[in-house]
């Protein structure tokens, strides 16, 4: 057992070149004088080449690659949204928050309206997120995404929520989005709410 | 030390940004750059090659869906090793099996072995494959981490979330283990 004042707990760091600053000059001071701490190092460098060659390891790289970036780009693309984005996403959710309050009080009065907030920007897909009764049967689904022009990008996920993209729609519209959320609800039994992303 | 650590951090870093943005190509040259670590990391720990794959594949979903997460405060390395030290100990705890963390054999061995039959044994790459194959679990893979992986011992520390010392007193009592085995074992026994 090497004596306690040897730097013996710092060695193996050294060994692997990671060891810095004033415990890296501790050492190579103390390397000098001690050749029992020397012989202690060259085993160490000898056990780290051993067990850099012991990684008998086949990563299934491209297996794995291949997989990784079919799901990847299978899901909705993202970006973050600025701040100035966000502030404009705002002010059309009140927009169409006060469209969706006009439509209820002049509209059927057992209609539900969601008043989830919407909105887009040029250039982005009109994508909204529907989540559907857990008794919805895939027709009922399949019936509802044709009210809307819609195409299931991803999902469902844990909680059944499917990302949907509606098609050939004017995203710079609100209300052509908001027409189209309406049409959902009103024409399908099966969905629990409609929410949109801003995406692009 | 490290000579090309750190630009291969700042392009490492760079590629998560990137990554945070949504760029696959990002991706793609993230996975090249990293998966056989990652790989060898979680195939150390569990033994299985199927499930070392899942893994594989767990973190670089992870490393998709939180890039952003990243903040420079570490190598790219330990970061993405961090992420599937966790996914693997959820693997563990999944196989029901003992969460040996909790029960590291942190203690010094009684008896100090001769460093002649050590440095002898050392040498055997078949013998040291062996008696690495027989250490405890952490303390497999503190050696991996630290010999392989060429890790510090703050990074070790930050990616199993233990404090320093326990990563110099895992390494210590597994370089007893390793010296008593092979002196055991060795080719002059």
């Amino acid at each position: 057992m090497i004596e306690p004042e040897h730097p013996e707990e710092l060695l193996p760091w050294y060994a692997n070149d990671t060891l810095t600053g004033d415990e890296r000059q501790r050492v190579e001071d103390h390397l000098r004088d001690c050749g029992q701490c020397r012989q202690e190092l060259a085993w160490l460098q000898q056990l780290r080449q051993q067990v850099k060659g012991l990684q008998p390891l086949e990563s299934p790289g491209e297996l794995v690659r291949a997989k990784l970036l079919r799901e990847v780009r299978s899901q909705p693309r993202r970006q973050r949204v600025q701040w100035w984005q966000a502030a404009l996403a705002a002010s059309l959710a009140v927009i169409v928050i006060q469209g969706a309050v006009i439509f209820r009080l002049s509209g059927p009065g057992n209609m539900q309206v969601a008043a989830a907030p919407i909105g887009s920007l040029p250039g982005q897909e009109a994508l909204v997120r529907i989540r559907f009764k857990p008794t919805a049967t895939e027709t009922q689904i399949r019936q509802a995404l044709r009210v809307i022009n819609g195409a299931v990008v991803d999902g469902p996920g844990d909680s059944g929520v499917y990302y949907v993209r509606l098609e050939g729609l004017d995203t710079t519209q609100p209300f052509e989005i908001q027409d189209a959320v309406q049409r959902l609800k009103t024409a399908s039994p099966v969905v629990l709410d409609v929410g949109m992303e801003l995406l692009s | 030390m490290h000579q090309n650590a750190g630009q291969e951090t700042d392009e490492a870093g760079a590629l998560l940004a990137r990554i945070a943005r949504g760029e696959t190509l990002a991706l793609e040259s993230f996975y090249d750059a990293y998966h056989a670590r990652v790989y060898a990391f979680a195939l150390k720990r569990l033994s299985n090659a199927a499930d070392a794959t899942e893994i594989l594949n767990e973190v670089m979903h992870e490393v998709w869906r939180h890039a952003a997460r990243f903040e420079g405060r570490s190598r790219p390395l330990t970061w993405v090793l961090g992420i599937a030290h966790h996914k693997v100990i959820d693997r563990l705890r999944r196989r029901s099996h003992t969460d040996h963390d909790e029960l590291d054999l942190d203690h010094t061995p009684d008896d100090a072995p001769g460093m002649s039959d050590a440095m002898a044994g050392v040498q055997d790459a078949e013998l040291v494959r062996r008696c690495v194959d027989r250490l405890p679990d952490t303390q497999r893979l503190v050696i991996q981490l630290a010999f392989y992986d060429d890790l510090s011992y703050p990074e070790i520390s930050e990616i199993m979330h233990i404090p320093t010392g326990t990563v110099k007193t895992r390494v210590f009592n597994a370089k007893q283990v390793l010296k008593r085995c092979l002196s055991a074992l060795g080719p002059e026994k």
